[in-house]
């Protein structure tokens, strides 16, 4: 090829580029939602003379464009490639590649979000919990940062100080350490929460500090359908497996009563422990007691021992609690990111329970939600 | 609007290319002047109001001082351009400077204006004192057409960072010019390859120094990486900013001056401007330094000249004192090469090469700093003053994510890659011939894709 012909071919070869993308941007019908990043894509901005005047309109077409861009996540593909491959950068927006899973940074530890999240469980002490004669514990989850970030070099939070930190800000809870239990592979490779199938062993040690009867004979079943967890999405590297979700059953499970509330009209609705159409939606996770809930309260006709747990936590808590549910009789789970802890004084007997305060330590680096 | 932006790649140029390239000859200037206005207007219309005013009298201070060139009344137009020109700069950018270091000084406190900088302003100034100042001396004719002169001088690829394009450069280009596929070949290879240095090393290198910067975990080698990140990281926004301007404007027909000559290989301080914003220093030494008596004067003179051009130079880039101490440090450096220093640097190219990046580094770091408290600070922590560790964990882990762009950021600012691609070029012209039409485009999309995945990341000279 001469360098004549090579300079129109390159010149034919960008127009073609530049033109064609401009024109699919044109022709292309609005995408709603990115099932990949699980979130709502910007949509065409609103065009009037003032917000052009304004500079408003422009402003918000900048993220129309990146969000509506066609083969978006093809391209997010390429970059995630590059990033990872070509340029090596140790994460990709923060998403990490480690032992075959994926993850994301969680550095550096906030105290400020300790303190917050502090304050909110002490704040559920004093008011609900401190007169009632209640056993309160206190556990935290580590994410697989912790396995993870210091083989791969990885920045990571002190685990040792989020855990020490939050024991001496809540000096009325019992410590639990699950920390030990807990290896990489206990969690699922594309998405930040554990596997309900690895952690058995720590519902039987905090069934056990707790003072509960516990056997860790279950069934496993399995979802066909393959879990892409959130993280899969936010790496955008189409060749790493999907995960398979398994969850267990007992007889405890299968008897037992779950009542939740309906966010949208504040009455009691019955659910079960997995929910099936969950399992087949965007995140199957939420099958797990149903994902995002505020208030269940799971009652088991199987144990006639009268104890009850209270629990708080977050969306960990969710795989946790159906193997919980043969030590106690009754168990009341609470996640004060979605309601107002003020409002428990009529819905929780704290007497004689025991009170568990589970949290990720995600969610306590970040606990800003937490009402 | 950002060049290394979807809307502006995938909008904006695909629609000014079809319209130029479909407009009959005597309408291109209309249509880049119109296309310009907008991409201008884009983020702030009302900003747009502000250079239409600066080109309208630009235009008729230019007729007035050619129609009465050789006159007093001649000197007096030029006074009046120069004037509204520098008080509308003035207006614009430096006033609450001018308050703030007023209240320093009293003890007073006279509310600042809160006046926006208008983007580019520094820039199109330049170019309009330019054109009035050439017409005074003769060295062009006044543009009779306001079409052709707020074409030149709101042009969009090199409107708001620059080159500083001098009227005299493009004013035959202004009425005649060719449009042909090597030109535009040449331009696109040009405008992708310094999308490339923004995208790929600039914009990743400032997110380093964000990172840094938000860092509580400080040492003295982060200090360093951050110098050397920011170093490269305003080297390659600056100069890809420019070959892009460059690219674009050898697709439309233009030719503009190139700004960038590998400054990070130069020898002595002395070298180093004359490698770095070339349009910057040229306009410096012909409009200031030369008129003031440059070099044949005396040497207290000399040396007056010399911290003038470099005091203004400093206060061109920014309102803030630490802009001002950036352009004396280097009149002190260079009045030092001049002074004696040269002689010791010509002995050893090693050390020469040295001291420059040191002293480069360390310009760069009062250069971003947000007062001249943090870069002493800065400074200070870079050499073990800072009361922080030698290393930490941050350190280590930002060093290894970044070690390949900032090795390819370090061998980039040589001419190395574009000798070896010369060599490789000719030797093997049939293979590469096919093979660098398919690398740019891929080159494109993989820009594109980091576009699509990420967050803007605005161009550093916008502010100036």
């Amino acid at each position: 090829m001469s360098t004549k012909v090579k300079n129109i071919v390159l010149s034919v070869l960008m127009a073609a580029l530049f033109l064609g993308f401009f024109g699919w941007n044109i022709a292309k019908s609005e995408t709603a939602y990115s099932d990949s990043e699980r979130r709502p894509l910007a949509t065409f901005p609103e065009l009037t003379l003032g917000r052009v005047l304004s500079g408003e309109f422009m402003k918000d077409f900048e993220p129309f464009t990146l969000d509506q861009f066609p083969l978006r996540d093809t391209f997010r593909s390429v970059k995630a490639f590059f990033s990872n491959y070509v340029f090596m950068n140790m994460d990709n927006n923060d998403v990490i590649l480690s032992e075959g899973h994926i993850s994301k940074l969680e550095y550096p530890l906030k105290e400020d979000m300790m303190d917050h999240a502090a304050d909110r469980f002490n704040y559920i002490y004093d008011s609900f919990i401190k007169d009632k004669n209640a056993k309160v514990y206190l556990s935290v989850v580590p994410d697989k940062n912790l396995s993870l970030a210091e083989s791969g070099g990885y920045l990571t939070i002190d685990y040792d100080k989020l855990a020490s930190g939050m024991r001496d800000r809540m000096d009325y809870a019992n410590y639990i350490d699950v920390y030990p239990l807990l290896s990489a592979d206990d969690y699922y490779f594309t998405d930040s929460h554990w596997r309900q199938e690895n952690i058995v062993d720590v519902a039987a040690y905090l069934a056990s500090n707790m003072g509960a009867q516990f056997s860790d004979d279950f069934t496993v079943s399995e979802l066909d359908n393959p879990f892409y967890g959130t993280y899969y999405g936010q790496a955008a590297l189409p060749f790493i497996k999907p995960d398979t979700i398994k969850y267990l059953t007992n007889d405890a499970i299968k008897n037992c009563t779950v009542k939740g509330v309906d966010m949208n009209t504040g009455k009691y609705i019955y659910m079960p422990v997995y929910d099936m159409e969950k399992a087949n939606g965007k995140d199957p996770y939420e099958m797990f007691l149903s994902g995002s809930q505020p208030f269940i309260v799971i009652t088991n006709p199987l144990n006639d021992s009268g104890k009850e747990l209270v629990i708080f936590r977050d969306s960990y808590g969710s795989s946790l609690t159906p193997l919980l549910i043969q030590s106690y009789s009754k168990i009341t789970v609470v996640d004060i990111r979605y309601m107002y802890p003020q409002i428990l004084q009529n819905m929780v007997n704290f007497k004689d329970a025991d009170v568990l305060f589970i949290y990720s330590s995600l969610l306590l680096n970040n606990s800003i939600g937490l009402k | 609007m950002l060049f290394s932006s979807i809307p502006f790649l995938f909008y904006f140029l695909p629609c000014v290319l079809v319209l130029y390239f479909i407009a009959p000859k005597p309408l291109k200037n209309s249509v880049l002047l119109i296309t310009s206005l907008v991409f201008y207007a884009w983020d702030k219309p009302k900003f747009a109001i502000i250079m239409i005013v600066s080109i309208v009298l630009g235009y008729i201070f230019g007729l007035l001082i050619g129609k009465f060139r050789g006159t007093v009344m001649s000197k007096v137009f030029l006074a009046l351009s120069v004037g509204s020109s520098l008080i509308t700069l003035g207006i614009f950018k430096y006033t609450d400077f001018f308050i703030s270091s007023f209240n320093s000084v009293s003890g007073l406190a006279v509310p600042l204006t809160g006046i926006a900088l208008p983007i580019g302003i520094s820039f199109y100034t330049f170019q309009i004192l330019s054109y009035t100042v050439d017409v005074y001396r003769g060295d062009v004719a006044a543009q009779r057409n306001p079409i052709s002169l707020a074409a030149y001088v709101s042009m969009f690829p090199q409107l708001i960072a620059g080159p500083i394009v001098r009227y005299s450069d493009i004013e035959k280009q202004l009425v005649s010019r060719s449009h042909n596929f090597d030109l535009a070949a040449q331009g696109i290879r040009r405008f992708v390859l310094g999308l490339g240095k923004k995208i790929l090393i600039a914009n990743s290198l400032g997110e380093l120094c964000d990172t840094f910067r938000a860092s509580d975990d400080k040492s003295v080698l982060f200090y360093w990486l951050y110098a050397i990140a920011f170093t490269l990281h305003i080297y390659f926004d600056f100069s890809g900013y420019s070959d892009m301007a460059i690219g674009m404007g050898k697709i439309f027909g233009f030719e503009f001056l190139e700004n960038f000559d590998y400054p990070y290989i130069s020898g002595s301080v002395t070298e180093f401007w004359r490698r770095w914003h070339m349009s910057l220093g040229t306009w410096f030494r012909d409009y200031v330094y030369i008129p003031l008596g440059g070099n044949r004067v005396s040497k207290i003179k000399w040396f007056r000249n010399i911290f003038v051009v470099w005091f203004l130079t400093g206060f061109w880039h920014g309102a803030a004192w630490n802009f001002i101490v950036w352009g004396l440090y280097f009149a002190i450096l260079l009045v030092l090469e001049k002074l004696w220093l040269k002689k010791y640097l010509d002995k050893s190219k090693v050390l020469r090469h040295v001291y420059v990046m040191l002293l480069v580094i360390i310009s760069f770091v009062i250069f971003n700093a947000t007062d001249m408290g943090e870069a002493a600070r800065y400074i200070a922590a870079m050499f073990g003053f800072g009361n922080v560790p030698a290393f930490s964990a941050e350190w280590l882990y930002y060093l290894r994510s970044y070690a390949v762009v900032i090795a390819a950021g370090i061998i980039g600012a040589t001419p190395l890659p574009k000798m070896l691609a010369g060599k490789i070029c000719a030797k093997y012209e049939k293979v590469t011939n096919v093979i660098e039409p398919v690398v740019l485009v891929g080159l494109m999309i993989v820009m594109t894709a980091y576009l699509v995945d990420g967050s803007f990341n605005p161009f550093l000279y916008f502010r100036f």
